[in-house]
């Protein structure tokens, strides 16, 4: 019996190393970038090289926020605010339309949009970029903002729309009697239900956006940076073809930092939805 | 009467297409236009400036008659599918064995999946940057830490390499498929696993006949999210090289061909049929996908 119970301890404490090792791999990335971000110009470049700075030094975050990072951190957040508000709005009341209305052509029609999903974005990418330069949309934050607008993404709209089946008709049929119109059904009844999942559409249009480097890179030249955000602000100032490269290492990572904190902010007010509640609710479509 | 059956229709129908109707729009405009144009983009030569001329198949052939730009094709078509091939199953295997690991209600267990998920929120560009910062040769920490403990040095960028240093990139985000598995394994009803306790399974077979049946639908969801995100690798490649693909092109992947056929050398034609055959081979993989998919699990009521 004792030795059972031996080889069941060691068995946890194998699984537990494991699973720290693994831990230690994956904190990596940050640890070089946080101890990197302190460095001087000296200490970051030196040979042989330092792991850890002498002091913690500042001076490269000074350096990284100058005036052309408060532009684009300025751009980032337009595009952002338009998009979490909007892009989420929009997805939530599709997926209503889809979820708690009947009408002729509604399955047939998901399934049409729903298909989209496999046509490559570049397909579309490249002449909306033909027909932006005509509408002068190019080198605008237009093209970032205006398409979420149109249903906020078909990945939300099936999110939301598999939890909002989960609410039981007589809600809708209830606020029918009573008088409510579809659109008051729709924001005062079924909305607060299903706060949760559309909470966790914003959070995920917030990431995405926010890390969006695509799109800005196809539609913002760099001729006008004043419209960059800060993934494209950041890719030029170190490695686009614009002649200046700034190479300070440690600079690149005190960048890198302010750019990762509103995600961890986000990250640390949600991460019990982001990491348990991303049930599909079955995925029987 | 006919247009007495036409109002009714309406009348009955009305409330839900308006309610839909920001994604009809949406769809039109920013899908269904852009496509057609596409589509009648890739059998022109079209640059912006010029009006487009030349109707015909010239885009498609290029592609095939040994030219620089068919070089590029199959180089790129090449290293994305390599990459594909190499990354899906390892990445489905591995989240799904480090979901097994952590599907326990605890709080150290729930410590490392908040781990396990961090650098899923690095963003791509910042991938890139200190990807480069890291595995530089002459000042990387990759290097010194080879150098300090196993006495040698290994040039991770180089065009033998880069593809395998990019991949080993890319699992720093398994965090993102484990949390899928993890929703998945608890949608599975408890009661299952206590039947199975009283008829005398051991942990094996409860993994065998129940936690895996029940999750191939999310088995399957993640394989075909996987082809088609792996196919369309573009961000953390395109920064990790300056958008140069690498040495030798090693690490052009298929939409970045794309990119600069279309933003840098303005042949939108070519680029535009780049995108079709992309679309095929993504429309394809997915049917054989759906067709083979026998062995998905849906539930008594299917």
């Amino acid at each position: 019996m004792r030795a059972v119970q031996t080889k069941k301890t060691a068995v946890i404490a194998v699984k537990y190393l494991l699973m720290a090792l693994l831990a230690c791999v994956l904190l990596f990335p940050f640890f070089v970038m946080i101890t990197r971000s302190f460095m001087t110009w000296k200490e970051a470049t030196s040979y042989p090289v330092q792991i850890l700075p002498e002091s913690l030094n500042f001076s490269s975050y000074a350096e990284a926020m100058n005036n052309s990072f408060f532009i684009y951190f300025k751009n980032t957040v337009i595009v952002l605010l338009i998009n979490v508000v909007g892009g989420t709005l929009s997805a939530y009341i599709v997926s209503y339309g889809f979820a708690r209305i009947r009408f002729k052509g509604n399955n047939a029609f998901f399934a049409i949009a729903l298909s989209t999903m496999m046509l490559p974005g570049i397909v579309s990418q490249v002449p909306l970029y033909v027909a932006y330069s005509k509408i002068g949309w190019l080198n605008t934050l237009l093209p970032l903002t205006i398409p979420q607008l149109f249903g906020g993404g078909m990945v939300n709209i099936f999110l939301i729309r598999q939890y909002l089946r989960s609410v039981p008709k007589s809600y809708n049929e209830a606020a029918m009697i009573d008088g409510a119109c579809e659109l008051r059904t729709c924001f005062e009844v079924i909305l607060p239900m299903v706060k949760p999942v559309v909470l966790l559409t914003a959070v995920n249009t917030f990431m995405a956006c926010w890390n969006d480097f695509t799109t800005p890179l196809m539609y913002i030249d760099n001729t006008a940076s004043d419209k960059f955000t800060l993934a494209v602000g950041i890719y030029y100032r170190f490695l686009g073809a614009i002649t200046n490269k700034d190479k300070a290492p440690n600079v690149q990572m005190a960048l890198c930092i302010l750019m990762m904190i509103p995600s961890l902010v986000i990250f640390a007010f949600f991460q019990r939805s982001l990491i348990e509640g991303v049930s599909l609710t079955g995925l029987k479509g | 009467m006919n247009a007495e059956k036409f109002k009714k229709s309406i009348r009955n129908n009305y409330k839900g297409w308006l309610f839909v109707s920001p994604l009809v729009l949406g769809l039109l405009l920013f899908t269904l236009y852009p496509t057609v144009s596409s589509l009648i983009y890739s059998l022109h030569d079209t640059d912006l400036v010029h009006p487009m001329s030349n109707f015909g198949l010239q885009n498609y052939a290029a592609l095939f008659d040994g030219s620089n730009a068919s070089r590029l094709f199959l180089k790129s078509l090449g290293n994305t599918l390599l990459y594909a091939v190499v990354y899906i199953p390892i990445s489905l295997v591995l989240t799904y064995l480090l979901a097994l690991l952590l599907n326990k209600a605890s709080r150290a267990v729930y410590v490392f999946r908040v781990i396990y998920y961090l650098p899923v929120l690095i963003p791509g560009v910042v991938v890139g940057l200190l990807w480069q910062d890291i595995l530089n040769v002459q000042y990387g920490i990759a290097n010194i830490i080879l150098r300090d403990l196993f006495d040698t040095s290994f040039d991770f960028l180089t065009s033998d390499h880069i593809m395998a240093t990019f991949i080993a990139i890319q699992f720093f985000g398994v965090g993102g498929g484990m949390i899928i598995w993890i929703a998945s394994f608890k949608s599975i009803p408890q009661s299952m696993y206590e039947a199975a306790k009283l008829d005398g399974a051991n942990r094996l077979q409860c993994l065998t006949n129940i936690t895996l049946p029940m999750s191939t639908p999310y088995i399957f969801y993640n394989l075909v999210m996987g082809i088609i995100g792996s196919l369309q690798v573009f961000a953390n490649a395109y920064v990790l090289t300056g958008g140069t693909g690498g040495d030798g092109d090693a690490l052009l992947f298929y939409v970045m061909n794309i990119y600069e056929t279309a933003f840098t050398q303005l042949n939108f034609g070519l680029a535009s049929a780049l995108s079709w055959v992309l679309f095929v081979i993504i429309a394809l993989l997915t049917l054989v996908v759906f067709k083979t998919s026998k062995w998905v699990y849906y539930g008594e009521e299917m």
